[in-house]
């Protein structure tokens, strides 16, 4: 899992490029608490069929989740674990709407049991006291809360999952924005699902998406559409497009060098929350050593997995 | 290639030329679009090119010459009604009704509260429209073959039911199909590769759908499944094709819930279901499994959830629904345990049927409670409700919602003429006559 502070990118010839950063909130930093976002990407190939996985966590952060920051590193950890799994099981002669059908049915149920788990674990090491023989009670899971963003960019298709607030956007190279996941309009304020809600299984969005011609993938935790005017509003999409742009006018690496800086500013001059960012440059489909050209230059090496 | 959008599409048979309007969605097979013609807006759904074969073709050709089947139940189905080209592209789709989203949920988006969750009595009425309609389609000579909560769509406040993705019909036993389904939904002998899709593999999944809908989880995963920790192919099949076992088998319970946060609702919800319908369950999982032919009917299921609906009645404290002699234990809400009241109950007789029907404000009688349902008509017509006396606090009656006029024998024996839209009194006694049935108003029995 990358140190907040680093912008890390990996890669995957003939799917693009993926990016990320996570930086600790202004009113983090005055109160001496650290960023509990996290953040995990990957690259990879099996059975030659490559893969893309990106995932972005939000721990809830207050003194009933005081395991948040450990939680949504596990939640990204976790996500990616699954994320690949899936992916290796779905490498021959699986038709696409098979595999979009079962990351829908699977996911949402297999990413919070290994979530579970690994807080299990974690709360075991640090405390001692519980068995592992015996599910810790729900109070013990509510201390590691967390909300988790996942994708994958396979081959054909982009699959994409979210619990709790966040953001999952997609800028089309005609320069359409689609929010795939609808949005949680149930909720008020700060609430928010998370993973260590009750039925966290059910409480996930999942939506699958044609790989098609491409663009570029965000996420983005809830920290940054708050500098804006919240999730889908015109301000937070007008910021996502001159993200988009400006890959396209000034190339990726300048644009990842920059990032943090300005999200630092946003946190500062807005939200003051923890700000993480992640987004992947998706070649189209049939593209052999796509790179994502369209929007920005193409960079050598990858480094950052998690 | 999908569509873009203003550009122009053309309908085969009836000749209609249609413009796309917007992407509405990606479904697993192709995309869906808004698109207008001279029939105002409909939806066309577009195959991806993997998916546009020759084969999918002569299928929605077939589907559109034969139609939906007749009457309500095969309105519920979103039917190809022509098939859609454009010129220089082998891709092609088909066009269907559009769907109104804000009105109709898909079950993932109530499990995730983007929707209402629809209560009993709606889950009543939404699985009785489940089975009414593919008892139509299967008696029509036709399969499913992908019957799964993907293709379901229903009005959490009403319970109506629509059915999509009806591209995958065919002929029983005849025609094969792209798509055979998911596995989370397909019959054992599908899985272990002995049998193709039919009405009776179709049975299984209804019955799984059911299931989902009531309990929120599959009726398989229980320790078996908790024990994968790849759940890969051959892991899936063994769950569900090769060793299925009910997670609430009475007699098997080495598939059990394990004890973990993720079952608590699925327990939780099985307890709140009537006793006929865990029992309906059983046999669907256990035997139903076992031995196909052994499986619950879609008649059955529908005679199951008329019952269950006319048996609701609402707890006098929190107005939680209780099924009569169902779910409440001890005769207790529930919900809150208060104790529950006896409603007064109308015993509707005609030949060779018997039904009850509990009564509070708001409840209706329909046509299937006086007469026998068709694969044409599912009865779904109000014939009578049961409203507030206008200006006699707690005083009600039975209003008569038909265009025939109803013959009333008090208690007393004096005989009364109730037009359409008067009221008979509900006191204890009082018959109705309505065609062939006879309604006796009964006292609550505590």
């Amino acid at each position: 899992m990358p140190d907040t502070g680093e912008f890390h990118c990996t890669s995957n010839t003939g799917l693009g490029w993926a990016f990320g950063t996570s930086r600790t909130g202004s009113s983090h930093r005055s109160s001496n608490r650290p960023c509990e976002d996290a953040f995990a990407l990957w690259s990879g190939s099996a059975g030659a069929a490559p893969c893309i996985a990106i995932a972005v966590a939000d721990g809830h952060g207050d003194p009933r989740h005081d395991r948040s920051r450990t939680g949504s590193a596990l939640a990204v950890q976790a996500a990616i674990e699954e994320l690949v799994m899936f992916h290796r099981m779905h490498l021959h002669e699986v038709p696409q709407y098979i595999i979009r059908s079962e990351f829908r049915a699977d996911f949402p149920r297999r990413i919070c049991r290994r979530w579970r788990e690994a807080v299990s674990e974690d709360a075991h090491r640090c405390d001692g006291g519980i068995s592992r023989d015996t599910e810790p009670d729900n109070s013990v899971f509510s201390r590691y809360g967390s909300t988790l963003i996942a994708a994958a960019v396979m081959q054909e298709t982009i699959l994409t999952g979210q619990i709790g607030d966040g953001d999952l956007v997609l800028v089309r190279p005609d320069g359409s924005v689609q929010f795939p996941i609808p949005a949680d309009t149930e909720l008020l304020g700060s609430e928010t699902r998370s993973l260590s809600s009750r039925d966290a299984h059910l409480l996930w969005r999942t939506a699958t998406l044609d790989r098609g011609e491409g663009g570029v993938l965000i996420a983005a935790t809830d920290g940054i559409s708050d500098s804006f005017d919240g999730s889908e509003g015109p301000e937070f999409v007008k910021f996502i497009k001159s993200l988009v742009g400006r890959i396209g006018q000034y190339g990726v690496e300048n644009v990842a060098a920059a990032m943090s800086g300005w999200l630092d500013h946003y946190s500062a001059l807005a939200s003051g929350d923890d700000m993480t960012l992640v987004f992947v440059l998706v070649s189209p489909a049939g593209i052999i050593n796509g790179s994502g050209e369209s929007f920005g230059d193409r960079i050598e090496e990858s480094s950052g997995e998690f | 290639m999908p569509l873009m959008l203003g550009q122009r599409v053309r309908a085969e048979i009836s000749g209609m030329e249609l413009e796309v309007i917007k992407k509405l969605g990606e479904g697993t097979q192709g995309e869906v679009y808004l698109v207008e013609g001279p029939d105002g807006y409909q939806a066309v759904k577009w195959y991806k090119p993997e998916q546009a074969t020759t084969e999918q073709r002569s299928a929605i050709l077939y589907l559109v010459r034969t139609g939906p089947p007749f009457g309500a139940a095969g309105k519920r189905f979103i039917w190809p009604r022509d098939l859609v080209t454009r010129t220089g592209s082998p891709q092609f789709g088909y066009l269907m009704n559009r769907i109104d989203t804000r009105q109709f949920a898909e079950l993932g988006e109530c499990w995730a509260h983007l929707k209402a969750v629809p209560n009993f009595s709606a889950l009543c009425e939404i699985s009785y429209q489940l089975a009414n309609s593919y008892r139509a389609l299967h008696l029509s000579g036709h399969c499913y073959r992908d019957i799964s909560a993907g293709n379901l769509m229903f009005d959490p406040a009403t319970g109506d039911v629509l059915i999509c993705d009806n591209d995958n019909v065919g002929v029983n036993r005849q025609s094969r199909s792209q798509v055979w389904g998911t596995m989370e939904y397909m019959a054992p002998e599908i899985i272990r590769g002995e049998k193709d899709p039919s009405t009776q593999t179709d049975l299984h999944s209804l019955a799984v759908l059911l299931f989902y809908l009531w309990i929120w989880h599959h009726p398989f995963h229980g320790a078996r499944e908790y024990r994968f920790h790849c759940w890969d192919i051959p892991a899936k099949k063994s769950v569900y094709g090769e060793s299925p076992v009910f997670i609430f088998d009475p007699d098997d319970t080495s598939n059990a819930l394990p004890r973990d946060p993720d079952y608590e609702t699925a327990n939780e919800r099985w307890e709140y279901c009537p006793q006929a319908l865990k029992e309906m369950f059983i046999r669907a999982f256990s035997d139903g499994v076992r031995d196909p032919d052994r499986r619950v009917t879609e008649g059955e299921w529908q005679t199951l959830f008329s019952s269950l609906k006319d048996s609701i009645v609402a707890c006098p404290k929190c107005r939680a629904e209780n099924f009569l002699n169902g779910n409440g234990k001890n005769g207790k809400c529930w919900h809150c345990q208060e104790r529950l009241v006896s409603p007064p109950v109308i015993l509707i007789r005609r030949p060779g049927t018997e039904t009850r029907l509990a009564l509070s404000l708001g409840t209706t009688i329909r046509r299937r409670h006086i007469a026998s349902s068709s694969p044409q008509d599912d009865g779904s017509e109000i014939i009578g409700t049961v409203v507030a006396h206008p200006t006699i606090a707690g005083a009600a009656g039975i209003r008569n919602n038909s265009g025939m006029v109803w013959q009333c024998t008090f208690p007393d024996n004096s005989i009364a003429i109730v037009p359409p839209g008067r009221a008979v009194p509900l006191n204890p006694g009082t018959e109705i006559r309505i065609e062939g049935a006879t309604l006796t108003i009964t006292a609550p029995q505590d």
